[in-house]
């Protein structure tokens, strides 16, 4: 049998199993679980450089496959070493549904047939639900609503898929090229489109990410919407706009559009968020509109510069909120206004973290920076030959490239700088070493993917994707790079040119009083003059009131017409008998007609 | 060969054998219930890939009565012995706890489920109607079973709709008469052959229409469910919304249009525009409620709306959708009565406001629930994913992919209603939720348990049955109905008659 059957089946098999075996074998169960992830990840690695047999067409394992998969594989890894302290209850449900998220991940990237790729898809808005739904009864509502938002765009899969049989009479990924020649094509395209977008947090099919931020075991937000979810989703959009939909200008301008919505909308309300997850959430949804953009270019660099950013923003999100987890174990907050000063009690946490803040905020020389710039240059690009407003796409990514470093100051002030809240515990420890090992090991690589950029990430990885491009000719980073290190060393010299020559610190004298907590600057209000702005005003409350939220929207709209249907049920024999008559009537009206 | 008459003949006897015997042995009607469900499943799965007529006292069609047993009524044959078995295995406990006469209770399923197995197997119009009446007089029974004021008043409105529909059946089948002077189904197809429609025959089948409309709970005529499903014991609950609205309703709905009057254009736009009326209007209202048992009894006028898409559509695919999904929603939904049974029977309430966190306390029940509810929501890899795809292929194959896109439209709403149930009673709970309450609550007893599991098993790999079991089952399903009244009226009447070609 083809070994791509035991891949798949390995993880799913021994999650089921995991589910069985009784809690207190916590210890076990880990070692099982690390145990598989490890073999999986290893086998990808095996596989990277000599695909397995396709088993005549049945799977499909090309480069787009192999940098999925070995992202899977590697998020899985991490997350599982870091889960072993982490996660002390239900641990076989936890590490059950991980293996079998895994097992279906790697199903839905190397199906060729559409339908068996919609099934594993589907399994894996069933594992993102139960995995929620393990941060206790409060997760239970916002389970709820991300299982309505991705399980319901499986469904719009399914008719794009529909559609798609219809149109070409073939069900296998390597078979179908569609024009986007008419409007069945089109809603055949958005279909697919709305699956990816919910799945990976475009907007507007975004609004699951920040409610689950808080509730959910925070190695749950880590290992599925911040990597998985985000490698699944733009793995499919890759897929359709790559693979199974030849390029169609307005549609993709439509992307383009989305996706820079998306950067700067997210990176606005992730700006005022007072909760650390919260603010994480929100920009793991803003870095979703960089891929979009990136991929929606329609040029070879951009593409590679938005599979390249999907995998950076894996790195360091997970990175991030490994970190965030780290602080919430040690502090059991991630309320900004609790925390401050950890910067010296959790020193490992604290660099890992600050590192991929940086990496996130597009600085070189982290993995951000690159990929961000090739998907400028891939609009520019695109500018040249289609898209007039390429300039609009690039500016709205810009602004949002330097919120995020704005909102990221706010949170590394507020979380690991300043005072030390009186909040907290009197003494904090860096938890557990498998913690530590695996937020050092992620955020180590943002390093290493962003000094060798090309050698590792882009020439082994994402090349073999695009055939046919030569990367390095067309990325020339070395310009911008100058320019960027200069402006760092021309920042190094005006620090230390406007320094004060001499510092005195003197504690806050109130007149003998111990000085109030409202003294200390907590961070947490640093962008209060951007809400408070005359037309991002009404915006955030729009947002704050769920006008924006696509869930709530229709479920108002839904509710509107339960309402009316409920009045006209009134529970009285006498109607319902008249609807009787009138269906009669109708139908002999009909008939007769005929 | 099995004979056919033994379908309905064990359980009329065990029927009237019940009360009989158990006034000295107290244990006879649960034994006598199982064996007789048990026994009858096992006939029933025999039947499969049978083609047979059987014509009782040997007086062939169309002079004398005959049972016909095919494709289609083989799969509603399945459907109704299974879970009538699973049923009565749920029943044991459950009507001990809430109920006092196990038999009268044993004695109106059995009738009811003699009558639904005659409904399927006949060949005969008015034979129809009196296994229909049978069916539906168990159940305005068994609906009214607890004796309280809503139970009767659910019963009550249930009996009045359900006897006007008769009544309109009861008329037509006369109009028919009258005009053929034939009640053998094939024998009326064949002459309408010969003479072709008139006035009579078309306002007797809007009669049936109406008729056979209200007894499948398709909007307009839905309105004695959401009442009706819920009153009833939960295990009758299943039985209602899994097998007796498609027994008494579709079956004879897709039986008449497909095999004696023969599909037309008119015929499957009504199909298909009803059944997405009743799909999105049933899924709405759904949404407003939160009595567990309502809820689920919504989402019945919901999912038959599916069916009827499926049926109506007319195409092969569409019929193998309809009657995947009509096996698969028996599956399904009678789990989630049985679920909302289990649900009752620890905590007492079906409130979904006072429910909450069952889901450590109650595993079994709570992890089958979720396998129905993601079965009913269409999610993979669950039945009703397989059957809800082939239906929207269907659909947009025949070109109405504006249909294809109401039918994920009533998906994503059902989705989010189920969501509603594992939210607040088993994940999370509600507003009115006291913690404290529910402290000393346990599983359900084993055999409650055991039929839960049964129908999970099922709900999960059922929609194996896809890759191999399509022509196994379904096929000769859709041979049935898609060859028109031509093959029908040959294989029943054989060469007696002059039949006109197709």
């Amino acid at each position: 049998m083809n070994i791509i059957y035991y891949l798949i089946g390995l993880p799913i098999a021994v999650g089921l199993a995991c589910l069985i075996i009784p809690e207190r074998a916590r210890v076990l169960i880990w070692g099982i679980a690390f145990d598989v992830c490890f073999i999986l990840f290893s086998a990808f690695l095996f596989f990277f450089s000599r695909p397995p047999d396709p088993a005549n067409g049945m799977f499909v394992w090309d480069a787009l496959a192999n940098l999925t998969l070995l992202g899977a594989g590697f998020f899985s890894l991490i997350v599982c070493v870091y889960s072993y302290k982490m996660i002390v209850e239900s641990a076989g449900r936890y590490y059950g549904y991980l293996l079998i998220t895994l097992g279906a991940t790697i199903g839905a990237v190397v199906s060729n047939n559409l339908i068996l790729m919609s099934v594993f898809w589907g399994i894996l808005a069933i594992t993102l639900y139960l995995m929620i739904n393990l941060g206790g009864s409060d997760a239970a509502y916002p389970a709820k609503k991300t299982f309505i938002m991705v399980g319901g765009s499986d469904s719009f899969l399914i008719l794009g898929i529909a559609i798609i049989w219809v149109l070409t009479g073939s069900l296998n990924i390597t078979e179908i090229r569609i024009q986007i020649d008419s409007w069945l094509a089109a809603s055949a395209f958005l279909c697919f489109v709305c699956a990816s977008f919910a799945k990976a947090g475009g907007m507007p099919l975004h609004t699951w990410i920040p409610e689950i931020s808080e509730k959910a075991p925070v190695s749950v937000m880590a290992f599925l919407p911040a990597s998985l979810d985000k490698l699944l989703g733009i793995y499919l959009l890759a897929r359709v706009c790559l693979n199974l939909f030849s390029y169609h200008e307005s549609l993709w301008f439509l992307l383009r559009l989305l996706g820079s919505i998306t950067i700067v909308a997210a990176v606005f309300i992730a700006l005022i968020q007072h909760n650390m997850k919260k603010l994480l959430a929100y920009h793991a949804i803003s870095q979703v509109g960089y891929m979009i953009v990136g991929i929606a270019s329609g040029t070879p660099v951009g593409i590679a510069g938005g599979l390249f950013h999907m995998l950076n923003n894996a790195i360091y999100k997970c990175c991030l909120f490994l970190g965030s987890g780290n602080v919430e174990k040690q502090t059991g907050s991630t309320e900004l206004d609790n925390l401050g000063g950890l910067g010296r009690s959790l020193p490992v946490t604290f660099t890992c973290f600050l590192f991929a803040s940086l990496a996130i905020s597009g600085i070189p020389p982290f993995n951000g920076f690159f990929s961000k710039w090739m998907i400028y240059q891939g609009l520019v690009e695109s500018g040249k030959s289609t898209d007039q407003s390429w300039i609009l796409w690039i500016v709205m990514a810009m602004i949002g490239s330097g919120l995020t470093l704005a909102s990221f100051m706010k949170i590394i002030h507020a979380t690991f700088l300043g005072h030390v809240s009186s909040n907290l515990k009197k003494r904090i420890f860096e938890p557990h070493w498998t913690a530590l090992f695996s937020v050092i090991v992620l955020a180590a690589l943002c390093l290493v993917f962003g000094i060798f950029y090309y050698r590792i990430p882009l020439k082994l990885m994402i090349a073999p994707i695009l055939q046919g491009i030569n990367i390095q000719n067309v990325s020339g980073m070395f310009l911008p790079l100058a320019f960027i290190v200069c402006g760092i060393i021309l920042g190094i010299i005006l620090y230390f040119v406007l320094k004060p020559r001499s510092i005195r610190i003197a504690p806050a004298f109130v007149g003998g009083e111990t000085p109030a907590e409202g003294m200390k600057v907590s961070g947490t209000d640093f962008y209060n003059p951007i809400r408070n702005a005359r037309f991002l005003k009404t915006m955030y409350h729009a947002s704050e009131n769920k006008f924006t939220d696509i869930y709530d929207v229709f479920k108002s709209i839904a509710s509107y017409f339960t309402e009316g249907l409920r009045v006209i049920h009134t529970g009285i024999l006498g109607t319902y008998l008249t609807w009787i008559l009138f269906g009669l009537a109708v139908l002999l009206y009909l008939f007769v007609q005929w | 060969m099995t004979n056919l008459s033994l379908f309905i003949l064990i359980p009329l006897a065990a029927a009237f054998l019940i009360p009989v015997v158990s006034r000295k042995l107290k244990w006879f009607p649960d034994v006598c219930g199982i064996f007789t469900t048990l026994l009858l499943l096992l006939l029933s799965l025999q039947t499969m890939n049978q083609e047979t007529v059987y014509a009782m006292g040997n007086w062939p069609a169309p002079y004398g009565i005959v049972f016909v047993l095919d494709g289609f009524s083989c799969l509603l044959l399945i459907i109704i012995n299974l879970v009538g078995f699973v049923s009565t295995l749920f029943s044991f406990e459950y009507i001990e706890y809430f109920y006092t006469s196990k038999l009268r209770y044993y004695s109106l399923f059995l009738l009811m489920l003699a009558g639904m197995n005659g409904v399927v197997l006949t060949g005969d119009l008015f034979n129809l109607f009196v296994f229909l009446e049978i069916a539906s007089i168990a159940s305005y029974a068994l609906v009214g079973f607890g004796c309280q004021s809503r139970e009767l008043e659910a019963s009550f409105k249930y009996l009045v709709m359900s006897t006007v529909a008769s009544s309109f059946i009861l008329l037509a089948i006369a109009l028919v008469y009258g005009r053929f002077g034939s009640l053998n189904i094939a024998h009326i197809a064949l002459l309408i052959k010969q003479h072709g429609m008139n006035d009579t025959i078309i306002f007797s089948f809007v009669l049936l229409l109406v008729g056979f409309g209200v007894k499948s709970a398709i909007v307009p005529f839905h309105a004695w469910l959401p009442d009706a499903h819920p009153s009833a014991p939960a295990p009758i609950s299943a039985m209602l919304s899994g097998v007796v609205i498609k027994a008494l309703g579709v079956y004879a709905i897709v039986r008449l249009v497909y095999n004696l009057f023969g599909m037309t254009a008119l015929i499957s736009n009504l199909l298909i525009y009803s059944g997405i009326i009743s799909m999105i209007i049933g899924v709405l209202l759904a949404l407003g409620q939160w009595d567990f048992k309502r809820l689920l009894a919504y989402h019945s006028i919901s999912q038959m709306g599916y069916i009827f898409l499926g049926f109506g559509l007319g195409t092969p695919l569409g019929i193998l959708g309809g009657a995947f999904h009509l096996f698969n929603h028996s599956l399904f939904k009678s789990l989630l009565f049985l679920n909302s049974g289990s649900v009752e029977y620890e905590t007492g309430t079906r409130n979904l406001e006072k429910l909450g966190d069952l889901v450590q306390k109650m595993p079994v029940t709570a992890f089958s629930s979720l396998i129905a509810s993601l079965s009913i929501s269409g999610i993979p890899p669950f039945n009703g994913f397989w059957s809800k795809l082939i239906i929207i292929i269907a659909a947009v194959q025949a070109g109405k992919p504006v249909v294809a896109l109401w039918a994920v439209i009533g998906s994503i709403l059902t989705l989010a209603s189920f969501s509603k149930i594992q939210r607040y009673v088993f994940f999370g709970h509600g507003k009115n939720f006291d913690q404290n309450s529910f402290k000393a609550i346990n599983e359900v007893p084993l055999l409650m348990k055991m039929s839960m599991i049964i129908l999970a098993i099922l709900c999960t790999f059922t929609g194996l049955l896809m890759i191999n079991g399509v022509n196994g089952i379904f096929g000769p399903v859709v041979n049935v109905l898609d060859a028109g009244p031509h093959t029908y009226i040959e294989k029943i009447l054989k060469s007696n008659f002059f039949i006109p070609g197709n």
